[in-house]
């Protein structure tokens, strides 16, 4: 099994056709970062899945190769959400969300959670508590200081208490 | 706090599949590659200036051109005949734009 580096040379050097293993590695794990942050809205979540690996595919020469690719693909996820989240505020969660979340079956309580937060707080609380990220990890991918972060974490779970 | 840890952990429990996996992977490949690029590059540049250069420099000639241009359609021999060094630069330019043009949009196409 190719590394994650390896492909990601082989791209750039042999075109998009061989981005395909990694766009089969990854689209699950990203569509179901996008499943929480969009809390159960399957359709988005596949759009927004799409889109990062677009994204991805054409920013791939600005990636920084001694960096995991992995982090990489999920900065460029989160970047898409909170970008799509602006232009498309129907999509804010709270009709479609509920439809979702009956169809899916999931965990409801999360989605509730969840919705009563901002964008960032959502991302952070979601990156930290169900990806196990560390704090210098989510400020790489949200561009914000550590210190900040985790303002905004105590803040968020103050706010769900 | 303790309630909303244990969501957050139940939530963990959770695996969230793409539909089609495969298709998604072979569509977001074929999206990628139907990306239009529209962007000014390096040509389009030169051949913008040499237009301007050219009708800077040649601009009496121009100007009859288009005043006779009625003439294309009574007498369009003649016109080609008084014009046809100003219609031959004009198409060779346009030819070589074209050409590099193209030429450089297929680079683009192999880089990605």
């Amino acid at each position: 099994m190719h590394s994650d580096l390896d492909i990601v040379k082989k791209t750039l050097s042999n075109g998009n056709e061989c981005f395909e293993p990694l766009i089969r590695r990854y689209n699950n794990y990203i569509f179901s970062i996008m499943m929480r942050l969009t809390s159960g809205n399957v359709d988005f979540s596949e759009d927004l899945t799409q889109l990062s690996f677009l994204r991805a595919l054409k920013y791939l020469k600005s990636y920084n190769q001694k960096k995991s690719f992995k982090n990489w693909l999920i900065s460029i996820a989160v970047n898409c959400f909170k970008s799509e989240i602006k232009k498309e505020s129907k999509y804010i969660l709270d009709e479609v969300g509920d439809i979702e979340v009956e169809e899916n079956k999931t965990s409801n309580d999360f989605y509730k959670i969840i919705k009563n937060l901002n964008v960032n707080e959502k991302v952070i609380l979601t990156l930290k508590y169900v990806y196990d990220q560390k704090n210098e990890e989510i400020a790489s991918t949200l561009k914000l200081n550590v210190n900040t972060i985790k303002s905004i974490t105590k803040r968020a779970l103050e706010k769900l208490k | 706090m303790n309630k909303v840890k244990k969501t957050f952990l139940k939530e963990k429990e959770n695996d969230y599949k793409l539909r089609n996996p495969k298709i998604f992977s072979k569509y977001v490949i074929v999206l990628s590659k139907n990306n239009p690029i529209i962007r000014f590059t390096f040509i389009d540049i030169v051949f913008f200036l040499v237009v301007i250069f050219y009708v800077l420099f040649n601009y009496q000639s121009l100007i009859t051109m288009i005043e006779t241009f009625r003439m294309l359609f009574s007498t369009p021999i003649l016109f080609i005949n008084e014009f046809f060094n100003q219609i031959f630069i004009f198409l060779l330019m346009l030819f070589f734009y074209g050409y590099f043009r193209n030429k450089g949009l297929n680079n683009d196409k192999l880089e990605d």
